[in-house]
């Protein structure tokens, strides 16, 4: 790139390229974003089940918590949901907004 | 990238625990990891897919990424029963493995459109998208139709500054509300329900027909996400919501435990595959529509995080204080209250939020609703 284009130049570039995007008759993401995005998914998703059957009647036992004490841990890890989807999600946003 | 990186270090920290500090203190790591997963993914979705595909594309993402939720507790309570002792740990460690196979692929994912044109890499932009044409005439092998970009504002702000719109704060509070009110539902059962059956006094061979089956119902989340796909562009997303709130969540979770309180297990059965098929599978694919659709593009993951990440705050409480308030109330009493505000919520749903089935995003919201 030689020139820098200019900031109303950007936007309307961006404006374009998603009015483009946006009127394509079919999805043409390549698969490997796709597959990216959909394990993502998979393990995120894995993640907050796995725990449910971890501290199950069957195997709470050998965890060595209380009833009480497990029921504590889900809830901070429901806890942690909340600065990592707003710090990370602000970050997202952030980084688009600096050219 | 980052976010799977928190998840793979929690859920091995997890994994190698031993006492109680070292659970709660990795569990949140793993909880803030997947906390930015879960907004990421579906901002990327909206912002790189055509107006006319994106529930169905979203959909199709989500089955993939649904069957974690599905086949994952099938194949952790099969792990479980397998050999109790350690195979609570081989379940956190499967879930940091799979965390870091995905910091592998990430890597190799591009940028969304827009935030490449952003960044000033308007050539590489103009690139991915003049392929994604190329691909589509080649798919399609019709001609494009014309592209009208006087409708799309895009400007630098704050993303905070949505929140100065009436019009999209009290979209972003009350899909905030009808989020925060499921999850307050859905956790409690999703990581709380074989917990609670285990101080029934059932036997450990029932508890242990509980474990399996609770797993096996998993796989109805995964069936459910597929068949939104036939409907989802079909029923408005509002409406879509209350019904999966009231008859997956509500209804479903009132039957799961009143087979289980009355060792009707097949009854019991039935009700965690409703709850699973249309609660769980159906309800979170809405919740994310709801939450990117309607608010604009600058500040769509700011306010999906916002949204998403406060409702969290509902499964932190709920998981939380529904011990305690089952043995107050009693237990079918407070399953089935957990479940009620969200469809409360749902319905309210309905007169808040446009109608957004194959309209362009920035119609809906820079066009409508103004920045």
């Amino acid at each position: 790139m030689t020139d820098k284009p200019s900031r109303e130049d950007i936007y309307n570039k961006v404006a374009e390229l998603t009015a483009r995007i946006d009127r394509l008759p079919t999805m043409v993401l390549p698969l490997s974003v796709v597959l990216a995005l959909a394990f993502g998914y998979f393990i995120a998703l894995y993640d907050v089940i796995d725990i449910g059957i971890a501290f199950s009647g069957t195997s709470l036992p050998y965890t060595g918590l209380t009833q009480p004490q497990a029921s504590i841990v889900i809830s901070m890890g429901l806890f942690g949901y909340i600065p990592g989807a707003i710090l990370l999600g602000y970050l997202a946003d952030m980084e688009e907004s600096q050219c | 990238m980052f976010t799977a990186l928190l998840t793979a270090i929690g859920s091995l920290g997890n994994a190698l625990s031993f006492n109680y500090p070292m659970f709660i203190i990795f569990r949140f790591i793993t909880g803030m990891g997947i906390g930015g997963d879960l907004i990421l993914v579906p901002t990327y979705i909206v912002e790189m897919v055509p107006a006319v595909k994106r529930g169905e594309y979203f959909n199709l993402v989500y089955i993939a990424g649904w069957a974690g939720l599905g086949l994952g507790p099938f194949l952790a309570s099969v792990i479980d029963l397998f050999n109790p002792a350690i195979g609570w740990r081989v379940i956190f460690l499967i879930g940091a493995a799979l965390a870091f196979i995905v910091l592998v692929i990430r890597s190799h994912a591009t940028e969304t459109v827009r935030m490449l044109a952003l960044k000033g890499k308007v050539d590489e932009a103009e690139r991915v998208v003049a392929q994604m044409e190329e691909v589509a005439v080649q798919k399609t092998g019709m001609q494009l139709p014309p592209y009208n970009p006087l409708n799309y504002k895009v400007e630098e702000k704050n993303p905070f500054s949505v929140f100065k719109n009436r019009k999209y704060a009290i979209r972003i509070i009350t899909v905030m509300l009808s989020i925060f009110f499921f999850y307050f539902g859905e956790y409690p059962y999703l990581t709380e329900f074989l917990l609670w059956t285990s101080h029934l006094g059932l036997s450990q061979s029932l508890i242990n027909q509980l474990t399996f089956l609770f797993g096996l119902a998993g796989v109805a989340t995964f069936l459910g996400a597929i068949a939104l796909r036939f409907i989802v562009e079909k029923v408005r997303r509002a409406i879509l919501t209350t019904i999966a709130y009231a008859v997956g969540m509500l209804l479903g979770v009132l039957i799961s435990v009143a087979g289980v309180l009355s060792l009707n297990i097949p009854l019991a059965f039935g009700g965690m595959l409703l709850t699973n098929f249309i609660g769980v599978g159906w309800s979170n694919q809405l919740n994310y529509l709801n939450g990117t659709e309607n608010v604009p593009t600058y500040a769509r993951a700011t306010s999906f995080a916002f949204s998403d990440g406060f409702a969290h705050l509902g499964a932190a409480i709920s998981t939380a204080i529904i011990f305690p308030i089952i043995s107050a109330l009693g237990s079918f009493q407070t399953w089935v209250l957990f479940q009620v505000p969200m469809v409360i919520m749902g319905i309210v749903l309905i007169f808040v939020l446009p109608n957004t089935i194959g309209q362009s995003l920035e119609k809906i919201n820079e066009a409508e609703a103004g920045i």
